[in-house]
């Protein structure tokens, strides 16, 4: 057992042992104390995922040192156990031996893994401190603190398993810690509502995702993402696979021995192996959908807003922070497989964009604080969907954007639902923006904390926002540059930059609408407050600070340095892409960073003035008369534009319309066929064997002389085969 | 007969002693409580005589020890100690010792015809179970509708007796002896069955044919396979409990015993022919069996018609046992029918030992309404019944799914190599299948009512302590067996392979013929 | 092939043959050559010079059956002990004279030497003995009386049991 293994088994083990420990204990014994188990199992999940950062780095740094090497990126495989194998179980064709399907169950380290396990311990560990103060009286408090490492732990396990089936499995069970709990307070109708909308959208996103797994077995005979060695008797055997701790490394110099994983070292390292054409774009938009339904892209975003009705921890752990981000996650780690196909990565980045600037315009007009923030997660999962988009095989600055992006926003996503949730446990579960006003005084910690998330996601030097952002946009500006010769691609990148800066111009403006509501103008509270209308406990205002510290440090830090993009492109997705590039810049000899370090600071200045404008538009329209806001809206509404992001552009209603009526009607239709033809048919085949035995009963009529004759009788035709034979 | 015959017979021995002693003792004391004793003793000292014998398969004189033996041996050895369990409260009207002496002597028969090889002796061990068994009808219940069932059974088991005996006769006289070694031997054509003729005369598979069928008939009332099963309905329904379990595992098992040594061991050369009627009659025995039980309301003869039923799926296996196939699949047919015959005999005595439990002296539990509410009432009994319903359905994870498992395995494994006769026994396999789903609906109409129906009138429960303690140990056994079915399986199928050794090299046999010393 | 089944069946088949052959001929004969006269005691069931009393169908005590299968069991099992008395001493023969000098010599040997008893009975030994020479009955002649002896105790406890349980009591 060396070090990364041991850290790989610990960081999900021990959520999941807090999870039993806590759903068998939290009842009777623990009750009150039920945080204990989650918050400690947490903190050591942190704690190891900061080392394993630590290790993946040290690897980097040996692999570096030794000089070149095959192997594209640093990946370190772990196989636990065999989770299910079927030796051949599926031949393409029949001059094909028959190819073995076997499951195991493998961890993976490498960058990509890393940065997604620390972010996702860290703001677990923050959000299930502070649920301590935000929970403390609730009925379900043991209830609570038993799902929360098990989402930890699905969560944890989802990003680092190495197999598409455990990937598809983790991605479900992450669904289902965020159904149960949306659903958490079932009692409340709205509640188990949107617990169920939300995992009906997600089935529709699992379905894709279902099948592109499908396409992707038939079309690579494997759903590992790794390389697999293989002993002696080669393909088709799959009982043959090498069962230990594997690392492809070493494998290099044998290729004959090895099954080349979807995502592996053999399939990067020669990229002709990809399909390409119609089969990889149909393999990439199925995956897509998927990470559509997770991550609430449009079409299928319309889930995310409801999810508002869970408790606000919950809200900015699953719905903001982490699991969200699974579709993210999921296309960075693809992205071999959507750059086979130009055509799902434009997809890619027009649903992220359009995605962007249509939540954007929505949350303009929301009453709802959390919704508000909800639809600002849409509308930033855009932003990075747009950067994966962006990607080319000469640059992976648009992912290592995207997943900057990524790990950013859980920071200050994070702290804003948290100080929302501050501002609704003071207010008494009031959350419309409306009914309350001038809170600055009354929750200092809330409102300071509370402002740095804003700047951060209105993009304000130096909070954690504007970098990401600013990375993404300049990606997306530096696709369209490179297009020139394909003027239709060009167009679209263009239009998409021009989205995302309009989209920096509305989150600035509807963020800060949001926070001049909340916090200026006169103190309004309303009467459920009650005597709740005070600063939250220190369990609450201690991880907002820690997370305003982030949203401050994080993006400066890393972008600054670099150590962010530097560590990310060693993950083998985006290092296959850097090895490309440097081949393609080795042979035409001209180095593009000039050109891209000035369209950065472009980028950057207009994206500032522009954020700064949307805050300088909320402050006049918002510090100032109320007057001045209405009549702006009676002006727009004579268009009906305001109509319309406030009724959050009828996708609710145009679903209903179209999608779940006619799905009504079919159903009623068939369980009508059901009821009167299958039914009917079914029955009557039930009752044959009753109607045969009662055409039989008479035989049975208790005469001893016609048993004889029978037995007689039967014998005789018994004795008739005789001639016969 | 020699010295090493007697001493193979000793478990008989002891046990036919011990039934004579009881008889004589009947008739000089009024004990009735010690006699269930006596026959507990008796049976134990003849499974002690039996553990003791234990070694190589041996053949001496009538006799055939081989493993088919001692597994036949040993399962009637254990339904002996059920039965003798099963009714150890004394009857009402007098003649206990009668009643335990003539089951005594009804085991004795079973394991004389596990063992029996010649025609001869396995006939007197079918007689020895036939006796017997008018006796404890008669004496199982003194009432009009036990008479007559007592008399129906005797009339119809005698002109089964007959053609059994028929039978025989025209094997005996086709190949020239009664012994199933030289049998075989005639039939395969090694050994001449008359002294002027060569082997048996070409055109006398004729009689060797109509032999086979006559036996088949006689046999086929013992397991009361259609259409030879009219009598079971009537009898059950008739007789007590204890008479209708007994009824329903003793003959079949010796019937059972008796095919396989007859038709598969001894009779080759006839598979071609024998097959074809053994699957036509599995077919109508399943289906007629199942399909009557759908409309009984009477618990004893909705059990008949179910144990008609298991007659026909256990002529799956001996189907497969005479199949013609170059290949057979991993599960041998006759090892099924081995292994199903003992899980059915536990679920049917269980379940028959429950009614016996339920019952008072004078009102046996008769229709199933009778048990509405039973999983309320007495949910330990309920569950003991379930298991034994269950296992009858072949429900997954209870003895008699592995049962089932085993016998359409073996029917989907046959390969003759030609493809015409492989659809036959797929569709045998189907139709069994399709008989076992029917016959779900019957079981679970029993279990539906004892848990989904309001108590009419909770029963007395005055079977005492032992029907308490046979289903007891039935449903462990069942349960058991449903755990871990290997062993059991694994012993049916060397009891099927270690005797069909026999079979595959007629020249040569593969044991020490002790004492057979013939030219 | 069928005449190998003829051949051997042949004497069956003439036997069969003589027999549906001679009673055909004699109904036919008695029916063609009677007088035929039909007369009421003619036409009576029994005309054994009794009158009939009742219908021939009735019940009778079930003493006369007990009896009846007393009487068969003791009686006729008994006569098993006829054969049995003759091959045991045959065995026994069989085991004392030498076995393997020729069957042809010592027969006529043998018949010359017992002249106290009668032809026939001592070729019919002689036959049995010869045909039990050698065989598992001669080599375990040890058991044969044991055996019949078990055989005697069992029908004497079948008797003890008749007697004390009533049967031969006529109540």
């Amino acid at each position: 057992m060396d070090t990364i293994k041991t850290l790989l088994i610990l960081i999900p083990a021990l959520p999941l042992a807090a999870t039993l420990l806590t759903a068998v204990l939290g009842k009777r014994v623990l009750r009150r104390q039920s945080h204990w188990p989650t918050v400690l199992a947490i903190g050591l999940s942190c704690a190891a995922s900061l080392v394993l950062v630590f290790q993946v780095q040290q690897g980097i740094h040996k692999a570096e040192s030794e000089g070149p090497s095959p192997q594209v990126g640093y990946e370190k495989v772990v196989t636990l156990w065999t989770w299910a194998g079927v030796d051949g179980a599926y031949a393409y064709s029949t001059s094909e031996p028959a190819r073995g399907f076997r499951i195991d169950v493998t961890l993976r380290a490498d960058p990509l893994t890393a940065v997604m396990l620390a972010m996702v311990t860290l703001v677990s560990l923050l959000v299930a401190v502070y649920s301590i103060g935000y929970m403390h009286d609730d009925p379900g408090y043991w209830r609570f603190f038993s799902y929360i490492p098990l989402f930890v732990f699905s969560m944890t396990m989802l990003v680092s398993v190495s197999n598409f089936v455990l990937l598809y499995v983790f991605w479900e069970a992450v669904g289902l810690c965020s159904y149960l709990l949306i659903g958490f307070w079932f009692q409340k109708p709205a509640a188990a509502a949107a617990g169920k909308k939300a995992f009906l959208v997600n089935r529709i996103g699992d379905f894709g995702f279902a099948l592109g797994l499908f396409l992707l077995w038939t079309t690579y005979g494997t759903l590992d993402f790794h390389d697999v060695k293989l002993a002696a008797g080669g393909e088709g055997t799959a009982a043959t696979v090498v069962h230990h701790e594997t690392e492809i490394v070493e494998d290099a110099d044998q290729p004959g021995l090895v099954r080349a994983g979807v995502l592996g070292q053999t399939m990067l390292r020669d990229r002709a192996l990809y399909v390409t054409g119609g089969v990889a774009t149909a393999i990439c938009l199925l995956l897509m959908l998927g990470a559509c339904g997770k991550s609430a892209q449009f079409p299928l975003h319309v889930w995310l807003p409801d999810a508002m009705e869970g408790p606000t921890p919950v809200s900015a752990l699953i719905h903001a922070a982490t699991m969200v981000t699974a579709g993210v996650y999921m296309v960075t780690r693809c992205l071999p497989l959507f750059l086979a196909s130009e055509v799902a990565l434009q997809v890619v980045a027009a649903i992220g964009g359009f995605t962007a600037l249509l939540a954007a315009l929505t949350a303009l007009t929301q009453t709802d604080l959390k919704r508000i923030l909800a639809y600002s997660t849409i509308s930033q999962l855009g932003y990075m969907f747009l950067g994966l988009g962006a990607v080319t095989l000469l640059s992976a600055a648009g992912a290592v954007a995207g997943m900057f992006h990524l790990f950013t926003h859980a920071f200050f996503k994070a702290l804003l639902f948290l100080g929302a949730g501050s501002v609704m446990h003071a207010m008494g579960g009031v959350i419309d923006v409306r009914r309350f006003g001038g809170l600055r005084r009354l929750m200092p910690t809330t409102h300071w904390t509370f402002l740095f998330g804003c700047l951060a996601l209105a993009g304000i030097v130096p909070f954690a926002g504007f970098w990401s952002k600013d990375l993404i946009l300049a990606a997306v500006g530096e696709q369209a540059y490179s297009h020139a010769l394909d003027p239709q691609t060009q167009r679209l990148y263009y239009l998409l930059y021009i989205a995302g800066l309009l989209t920096a111009f509305l989150t600035a403006f509807y963020t800060f609408r949001a926070f001049f509501l909340t916090f200026y103008g006169e103190e309004r509270i309303p009467r459920e407050a009650g005597h709740h209308a005070h600063e939250s406990p220190r369990s609450m205002t201690v991880p907002l600070a820690i997370l305003a510290v982030c949203a401050l440090v994080v993006g400066a830090y890393f972008e600054l340095t670099h150590g962010f993009a530097h560590f990310l492109e060693q993950a083998p997705p985006l290092a296959m892409i850097a090895a490309e590039q440097a081949t393609a810049e080795a042979g035409a000899g001209l180095g593009q960073s000039a050109h891209q370090a000035l369209s950065h600071w472009w980028v950057a200045v207009i994206s500032s003035l522009i954020a700064a404008a949307g805050i300088a538009l909320a402050a006049l329209l918002y510090l100032g008369h109320p007057q001045r806001v209405e009549r702006l809206t009676r002006t727009l509404d004579a268009g009906g534009l305001y109509r319309l992001s406030r009724g959050k552009f009828f996708f609710d209603e145009i679903y209903d319309l179209f999608v779940v009526r006619p799905l009504q009607a079919v159903a009623s239709l068939s369980f009508l066929f059901d009821r009167t033809v299958i039914d009917r048919l079914v029955d009557g085949c039930g009752l044959m064997p009753k109607r045969i035995g009662a055409a039989l009963r008479p035989l049975q009529n208790g005469m001893i002389q016609f048993y004889a004759l029978a037995m007689v009788l039967g014998l005789l035709v018994l004795l008739g085969t005789l001639l016969t034979m | 007969m020699s010295a090493e015959t007697v001493r193979l017979l000793t478990p008989e021995i002891v046990l036919i002693a011990v039934a004579v002693a009881i008889f004589v003792a009947g008739a000089f004391a009024d004990a009735p409580k010690w006699f269930r004793w006596i026959a507990g003793a008796g049976v134990a000292l003849s499974a002690v005589a039996l553990w003791m014998q234990h070694g190589a398969a041996v053949c001496s004189g009538p006799l055939t020890i081989d493993s088919l033996a001692y597994y036949g041996r040993w399962l009637a050895l254990v339904l002996g100690a059920l039965f003798v369990l099963l009714t150890a409260r004394p009857l009402a009207g007098g003649g206990t010792p009668e009643y335990v002496g003539s089951l005594l002597l009804a085991i004795a028969g079973l394991m004389l015809v596990s063992g029996a090889g010649e025609l001869v002796l396995m006939f007197v061990g079918l007689e020895l179970i036939s006796i017997p068994t008018y006796v404890l009808l008669y004496l199982g219940r003194r009432d009009a509708a036990s008479q007559e069932s007592a008399v129906k059974y005797f009339l119809l088991s005698i002109l089964a007796s007959a053609i059994l005996l028929y039978g025989l006769g025209f094997l005996y006289g086709t190949t020239g002896s009664t012994e199933l070694g030289e049998i075989h031997a005639a039939l395969a054509g090694s050994r001449p069955a008359l002294p002027d003729a060569g082997a048996v005369p070409v055109g006398f598979d004729m009689f060797a044919r109509l032999a086979l069928v006559l036996i088949f008939a006689g046999l086929g009332f013992k397991i009361a396979a259609a259409p030879f099963h009219f009598y079971a309905p009537d009898v059950y329904q008739g007789t007590t409990q204890a008479n209708a379990a007994l009824l329903s595992v003793v003959p079949k098992a010796a019937g059972m015993v008796a095919l396989v040594r007859i038709l598969v061991l001894a009779m080759p050369g006839l598979e071609a022919f024998a097959w074809k009627l053994a699957l036509v009659m599995a077919v109508l025995t399943m289906t007629l069996g199942n399909f009557m039980a759908l409309w009984q309301n009477n618990l004893r003869r909705l059990l008949a018609y179910s144990s008609i039923a298991h007659a026909g799926y256990m002529l799956i296996g001996l189907t497969v046992g005479l199949a013609p196939a170059i290949v057979r699949g991993s599960q041998d047919g006759v090892g099924a029918l081995l292994f199903y015959l003992c899980v059915y005999a536990l679920a049917t005595v269980g379940a028959f030992a429950v009614l016996e439990y339920l019952g008072r002296e004078d009102a046996p539990i008769d229709a199933v309404d009778e048990l509405a509410g039973l999983g309320r009432a007495r949910p330990l009994v309920a569950a003991a019944m379930s298991v034994f319903l269950f296992s009858l359905a072949g429900i997954p994870l209870l003895a008699g799914f592995w049962g089932k498992f085993a016998l359409f395995l073996s029917a989907l494994g046959v390969d003759p190599g030609g493809v015409s006769v492989r659809p036959w026994f797929v569709g045998l396999a189907i139709v069994g299948a399709l008989n076992a789903a029917v016959a779900a609906a019957y079981y679970l109409r029993i279990v539906g009512v004892m848990f989904f129906r309001t108590p009419l009138a909770v029963p007395k429960a005055e079977g005492g302590m032992g029907p308490w303690l046979t289903f007891t140990v039935c449903a462990v056994l069942t349960l058991a067996i449903g755990a871990f079915p290997r062993p059991l399986l694994q012993a049916a199928n060397d009891a099927s392979r270690q005797s069909s050794v026999q079979r595959a090299a007629p020249d040569l046999p593969p044991v020490e013929l002790a004492g057979r010393t013939g030219p | 092939m069928q005449s190998t089944v003829l051949a051997i069946l042949a004497p069956i088949l003439l036997f069969v043959a003589c027999v549906v052959g001679l009673a055909v001929v004699l109904l036919v004969m008695g029916n063609c050559f009677s007088p035929g006269r039909k007369t009421r005691v003619k036409r009576m069931p029994y005309e054994s010079g009794m009158d009939p009393i009742h219908d021939t169908r009735r019940q009778f005590d079930v003493r006369f059956h007990l009896m009846a299968i007393a009487f068969l069991v003791f009686d006729v099992e008994l006569l098993f002990l006829y054969p049995w008395a003759v091959t045991a001493q045959a065995a026994k023969l069989a085991a004392s004279q030498p076995a393997a000098s020729a069957v042809a010599t010592s027969s006529v040997a043998t018949a010359a030497e017992s002249a106290d008893s009668t032809a026939s009975t001592n070729r019919a030994m002689d036959a049995t003995v010869a045909a039990l020479r050698g065989t598992e009955l001669v080599e375990n002649r040890d058991l044969v009386f044991p055996g019949v002896m078990v055989f005697i105790a069992l029908l004497t406890l079948g008797f003890i049991y008749d007697w004390r349980k009533g049967i031969f009591r006529w109540r």
